[in-house]
């Protein structure tokens, strides 16, 4: 029940953001019922991680490990990004770059949006995980083009396009699954389960199956920002409000990597784990090698922070492509790691973006000088993404590199790590020249916004928390995702 | 009723070939409305009360609703009806020809071993969504790329019907409504995209890069 | 006891860290604070160093702290780790009894001094835990967090341009090292089947040679970034002038030293006795390094730039102690060997002292004049007495002089490699030994010039500029931190045969093999039987320079006559003479510039401004420069190529989103036909 609960109570947070009256009222909706959110997606985790998986409605709500590990990230991302959007929405609206009625529209969206991402993950329906992915386009294209300004109308558009292409394919997958069960289970919602599907892997057709995982794979991998399928990815997360763009890049990418895993841990109980483990190291390794020159020659700070999405993002696939259950334990201890680290980034960004009055990197300098307590999140956050020691990105990047090697896939690995510190060099060379330096242009020092920094402080307690050491039950909890995940 | 699913890869081509909008969309509700054809023989012949549910949604949705919102579209905007190219007519009927002998080559035989129709759903169905990406990479309106987008969506709902004769009924209901809700949001952003840049051409949005 | 000293050392540090910000109101306060406490904390950390170069076996404390339940981290303390902890510590005693004197100009400037403390603490810490690390985890988070502590230490002033650049140079560079430090790392870890010192110390029997070459390289390379070695140098002369001048001393004297450890942790208890070659690339490394080094310290006009170079120069001097040392060690003679081993070690020390000294001296002399420019010095010598005899003692410790310890390193390598040309029966070896004989000896002339010029341009004459002129002395904690390092110089320097002695028994611990021979006495170096008696007293040698010095300087004129002096001013063509016109650092150095022009390529531009043109010039501009070959033929070039590439590939993205669908269209075409 409590997961209809959590579905409910986002849902109705954007209705009653929506209906009730007045600004002051929306925005205390809005963040209480964020806190509510939290607080009841923690309890269910934590049941999942206790007492295992979970069922409800004759089966048809499933949330085992995995699914609690995205349900987490879902609401804690949730959490910091409900408290900034609202000095953040106010200060657009102060400043012109959004109506009044246009801002009033944001929390219903927003919420609708959180609630499609976290339906995706609690269905144990294949069809109806496909039903929520394509839901979360939807809900937020409207978000991407909130601006309603040029750029942010051919980003939505881009957006739209690109991902529901992308997930028509998807759509073909899970037709292949379909089909291939139903010679077992016949025609009927059972074919769809997860759950059954697991149970009667080794018998699907082998052959229909690699179709199948070719088509999710392009079809997810649309909409996850794996390379060369993540073209909308800087455009959309450019553009849409920051509150969005780290929602996007912490949460909505991982959801459409959630599907994508999902198969694949079909296909590894159907003994096909080689086959996908293979597309899975080609995309993780495309994907993080295109990040590099992007980054080097960015001149917009958030294409620049999506472009480091497109690289978690292969990361995680990369990791996953390992197989080994260390792998696994790392990919999915990443998708916790860069979700946090990702949406505090964002958040610094869009602080020094609003006070800057420009994404535009070379027209940002000095933000120490008029910033001193933004700078550091925007430092930590730059340094974690890179895999810098002592934040937590750098455990996972770290695990899923050792993995690697002890998989003996050494020239993947080595390109990894090579890699990833060419994007250090890109992206501590802009943010070196953003952080210090003289002042660029004028800008008055002020008091920073508490609630600002409060946000950002969220998801810093875990990039800073998990990057000495992992605590027993982290490990614990990771192991019994990389149990799920692995499929065996 | 094999012969119906060549007659839907046969009014794609007429899509390729279309220089019309209107006339575009047309043929695509009349391709729609074959599918919906396909869906009510599978009920009938299978005896499924679910598939004759599905079979009428995609009529009234894809033959009907979908049209007509594009429609609508185009007459509201007052764009013109002729529509641009990336690629010419004559290459662009070679290339899906292409593709149709690529789906039927590629594919593994018979991987499909029980199927309603006949022994070739599953490469039509492939080709018809090869077209149908072709189609939104070859024609510039946006318009013309929602219909792209929608002939993809058929060779899909084809597949689906020929190979597992549809998807659950929830699956199948929850299909629809984001099928409405997409159409309902290219709407919109058509019509702001209009607004914005005064012409539904995307190639003009091209100002992100890099 | 030892674990409770160290972890109180260490926590010593944390609080350090911590209060700064905590205390962070009244800047002066919270500054002095934060230092005194990790003052302490760092005399605890050499208290437990001493107790662990005692150490016979290895002493593995657990830490609790784990990583994905792979491991335990833990904390492996042998005599290895022991004497760079040392080495560190007294760096960093020295250092932080200097800052109490040194940063508070800063908060008149307005800038964080809790910040700085904050960072200073983080990179001592960060420094003792890399070469406390007992695995591979604990070891790469520290040695990135030193990294990164000491790359925002760097951009404490930030405002100028070249100071940010040089940071980005620093902490990309360092970065690419530690890829390959890792590679080299898990490749080993791989083998060994943990990531756990013991582990990885287990493995070097069944290593095969292949794999080991392979591993070796990786951490030449990476270390070797670290340490500055040429041609992976750059970042060197860029950030250790930069950075403030408490932390360039850290950095030059010490932090760079950690890459040794990090190498040495490598040869000794890591792989197996490799090839010849192993050695003989560190040879050739060390002799480029010395060489170049040196060549570019001559030419530097800026003081830490001097200094900096020279860092660089001393390394290479001391790969060469250590190239040598693998060599005889693959040949099996052990003694010999170990003699090399005691030798680089030696130098290592040495080099931490006397560099922290020089640093710190400098940091005085900026602190006093606020320029850092050579030229624009002059005459220091009247104004701060101390400060001038403490550099003095550095400057002739650098330039290896007798008594002081500077002369018993770089002897003691020259003597290993003399060793190496005359027992190894290979002429490929004996070449390359005598190659490197006369680079040293070629790099003593060259550092000589360059200690002659750094101290006579800044300390004696008249000065040249208003700064220099109001130079007065600076705080007493200053003061002592120079006293006591160039006390340890004379101590290092004159009790070479106890020291030696303990390097010796370090030695014998990873190579077992041999013994280091008994000595007689505290002043004489461990002599070889086999090569006959070698006796050295360093303060009857130095004793003799003096002495010569002074005869030379009352006995020619008894002998030659005395020449009768006449003083009267300078003939300058009228004008009235000013301290300008005098002898420069540059000028004294010129002849080094015109012989080696092949290597510096140096561009000259002389433009004038005339009142009347041709013979009355209002004002003549002079800029010179030299090209530095090693950035200008490889990593500019690198650099563009990687750019041109980064700048082909970025026009994928095109805009278009009918492009985008044809590439998910060929993506998906690909990968069914990878299916079938």
């Amino acid at each position: 029940m409590i997961v209809i609960v959590l579905l409910l109570i986002s849902f109705f947070t954007g209705i009653l953001a929506w209906m009730v009256p007045g600004q002051e009222k929306k925005e205390k909706i809005n963040v209480i019922g964020s806190c509510i959110l939290a607080c009841t997606g923690i309890v269910l985790s934590w049941q999942v991680f206790s007492m295992g998986t979970f069922y409800a409605i004759d089966r048809a709500i499933y949330v085992d490990p995995f699914s609690a590990l995205i349900i987490i990230v879902i609401v804690i991302v949730n959490l910091a990004v409900s408290l900034y959007s609202i000095p953040y929405l106010k200060r657009e609206v102060s400043h012109g770059l959004v109506t009044r009625e246009q801002s009033e529209k944001f929390y219903l969206w927003y919420h609708v949006f959180v609630t499609t991402m976290l339906s995706v993950v609690v269905v144990n329906n294949l069809g109806l995980m496909w039903v929520a992915i394509e839901a979360t386009t939807l809900a937020s294209a409207l978000l991407v083009g909130f601006y309603d300004h040029k750029h942010s109308l051919e980003a939505a558009w881009k957006y739209v396009i690109l991902c529901t292409v992308g997930i028509t394919f998807g759509l073909f997958g899970t037709i292949f699954t379909y089909y291939s069960a139903m010679e077992i289970l016949g025609h009927g919602t059972d074919a769809l389960y997860w759950t059954k599907l697991m149970e009667i892997a080794p018998r699907l057709d082998p052959s229909l199956l690699k179709l199948a995982f070719v088509f999710i794979l392009v079809g997810y991998g649309t909409k996850a920002g794996l390379a060369p399928l993540h073209n909308w990815l800087p455009d959309a997360h450019s553009q849409a409000p920051t509150p969005i763009s780290a929602v996007l890049s912490g949460v909505l990418l991982n959801c459409a990597l959630y599907g994508i895993i999902r198969f694949y841990s079909l296909t590894n109980s159907a003994l096909l784990g080689e086959f996908s483990q293979q597309l899975l190291l080609v995309f993780g390794l495309v994907s993080i090698g295109i990040a590099v020159p992007f980054i080097v020659l960015q001149k917009d700070i958030k294409r620049l922070l999506a472009y480091s999405s497109v690289e978690h993002m292969g990361i995680i696939a990369l990791g996953v492509g390992l197989g080994s259950k260390l792998a696994l334990m790392g990919a999915m201890f990443h998708l916790f790691n860069h979700a946090m680290a990702k949406s505090m980034f964002f958040m610094a960004v869009g602080n020094i973006a609003q006070k800057f009055n420009t994404k535009n990197i070379t027209r940002i300098k000095g933000i120490v000088h008029v910033m001193p307590a933004t700078v550091v999140f925007f430092l930590i956050g730059a340094f974690a993404l890179t895999g810098l020691p002592p934040f937590s990105i750098f455990m996972s990047e770290f695990t899923i590199a050792w993995a690697g090697f002890t998989a003996g896939k050494y020239m993947v690995s080595s390109l990894y790590l090579l890699f990833i510190a060419l994007i250090f060099a890109g992206l501590g060379y802009h943010v070196t020249n953003m952080s210090f330096g003289r002042l660029s242009r004028r800008v008055a020092k002020e008091k920073e916004n508490t609630w600002l920094l409060a946000a950002m402080c969220i998801p810093l307690l875990f990039v800073i928390g998990l990057g000495f050491s992992t605590p027993a039950f982290v490990t614990d909890i990771l192991e019994q995702i990389a149990v799920v995940v692995g499929g065996e | 009723m094999a012969w119906m699913i060549y007659l839907m890869l046969g009014t794609a081509f007429v899509l390729v070939a279309a220089t019309s909008l209107s006339r575009m969309v047309r043929v695509l509700s009349l391709q729609s409305a074959c599918l919906a054809l396909l869906g009510f023989w599978t009920a009938y012949r299978s005896g499924i009360g679910e598939i004759y549910i599905a079979a009428s949604l995609t009529f009234v949705v894809k033959a009907l609703l979908i049209p007509w919102i594009l429609l609508y579209t185009v007459r509201r905007l007052g764009v013109k009806e002729q529509v641009e190219f990336n690629f010419g007519i004559k290459k662009s009927l070679l290339l899906s020809l292409g593709f149709v002998l690529l789906s039927f080559e590629v594919l593994p035989p018979n991987i499909l071993h029980k199927e309603i129709f006949s022994g070739s759903s599953l490469p039509v169905a492939i080709s018809l969504v090869l077209i149908g990406l072709f189609i939104m990479i070859a024609r510039k309106k946006a318009l013309t790329q929602i219909v792209g987008l929608l002939v993809m969506e058929n060779g899909l709902y084809m597949l689906a019907m020929s190979a597992t004769m549809g998807m659950p009924l929830l699956v199948e209901i929850g299909i629809f409504l984001d099928l409405v809700v997409g159409a309902l949001v290219m709407g919109i952003l058509t019509f702001r995209i209009n607004q914005s840049f005064d012409s539904i051409d995307t190639s003009r949005l091209r100002n992100l890069r890099g | 006891m030892l674990a409770e000293l160290l972890y109180t050392g260490l926590g010593c540090l944390i609080f350090g860290a911590l209060a700064a910000p905590l205390l962070g109101t009244k800047f002066k306060k919270s500054w002095l604070v934060s230092i005194g406490v990790s003052l302490i904390g760092s005399l605890c950390v050499l208290g437990s160093a001493l107790q662990i170069m005692g150490l016979r076996s290895p002493f593995i404390l657990r830490l609790p702290l784990s990583t994905l339940g792979m491991i335990d981290q833990s904390l492996y303390l042998d005599r290895l780790s022991g004497f760079f902890l040392m080495v560190i510590a007294i760096g960093a005693v020295l250092v932080s009894l200097y800052s109490f004197g040194i940063n508070l100009h800063y908060s008149e400037a307005g800038k964080n001094l809790s910040y700085f403390a904050f960072l200073y603490n983080i990179f001592l810490l960060a420094m003792y835990l890399v070469v406390l690390a007992g695995n591979v985890v604990l070891f790469l988070i520290m040695w990135e967090i030193m990294s990164l502590s000491s790359y925002l230490l760097v951009l404490y002033e930030h405002e100028e341009k070249h100071v940010r650049q040089a940071g980005f140079i620093y902490v990309v560079m360092t970065h690419l090292g530690t890829v390959f430090i890792s590679i080299s790392y898990f490749l080993l870890a791989k083998a060994a089947g943990g990531l756990n010192w013991e582990n990885l110390s287990l493995v070097s029997k069944n290593l095969n040679t292949g794999l080991a070459n392979i591993i070796f390289l990786l951490a030449v390379i990476g270390f070797g970034t670290k340490a500055g070695l040429i041609p992976l140098h750059i970042w060197l002369p860029r950030a250790h002038p930069a950075a403030p001048t408490n932390v360039s001393a850290l950095m030059s004297g010490v932090m760079v030293k950690t890459a040794l450890y990090g190498l040495l942790r490598f040869l000794f208890t890591f792989l197996p006795t490799g090839p010849w070659w192993w050695g003989g690339l560190l040879l050739i490394l060390g002799a480029l390094s010395a060489l170049l080094g040196s060549m570019y310290a001559v030419l530097q006009k800026n003081l830490k730039g001097l200094l900096a170079y020279s860092t660089v120069e001393n390394m290479g001097i001391i790969c060469l102690g250590l190239g040598a040392a693998l060599i005889l060690r693959h040949f099996q003679f052990y003694d010999l060997a170990i003699l090399a081993g005691v030798a680089f070690l030696y130098h290592l020390m040495n080099h931490a002292v006397f560099k922290t000294l020089l640093f710190m001296g400098a940091g005085s002399i900026i602190s006093a004049t606020h320029t850092k420019n050579m030229d624009l010095l002059g005459g220091l010598l009247k104004r701060m007495p101390y400060t001038g005899l403490f550099f003095l003692c550095g400057v002739a410790s650098l330039v290896a002089l007798p008594p002081l310890n500077g002369f018993v390193g770089e002897w003691l390598i020259l003597k290993a490699l003399f060793n190496l040309s005359i027992a190894i029966d290979s002429l490929t070896i004996k070449a390359l030994g005598l190659l490197a004989i006369s680079v040293l000896a070629l790099v003593g002339a060259l550092v000589a010039t360059a200690g002659v010029k750094m101290y006579g341009s800044v300390f004696l004459a008249l000065p040249r500029s208003y700064q220099a002129e109001k130079a007065r002395e600076t705080s007493l904690s200053m003061h002592i931190a120079m006293g006591l390092a160039a006390f340890i110089c004379v101590v290092l320097g004159v009790l070479p045969g106890k020291i030696s002695l303990l390097l010796g028994s370090l030695l014998e611990l990873y190579w077992p093999s041999a013994r280091v021979p008994a000595q007689d006495g505290f002043w004489q170096l461990c002599n070889v039987p086999k090569l006959g008696g070698e006796v050295y007293y360093p303060l009857f040698l130095g004793l003799l320079i003096v002495i010569i010095a002074i005869l030379t300087w009352r006995l020619l004129p008894f002998i030659f006559g005395q020449t009768s002096v006449r003083r009267s001013e300078t003939w300058t063509c009228g004008i009235t003479p000013d301290a300008t016109m005098e002898y420069t650092g540059t000028g004294f150095t010129e002849p080094v510039r015109v012989v080696f022009k092949n290597i510096f390529l140096p561009t000259r531009e002389i433009s004038q401004i005339y009142q009347v043109r041709p013979y009355f010039s209002r004002v003549i501009y002079f800029r010179d420069n030299i090209k530095p070959v090693i950035e200008e033929g490889l990593y500019k070039p690198l650099m563009k190529l990687f750019l041109a590439f980064s700048k082909y590939v970025r026009r994928m993205q095109t805009g278009s989103v009918q492009m985008y669908l044809a590439y998910i269209l060929i993506t998906l075409v690909i990968l069914l036909a990878t299916v079938r």
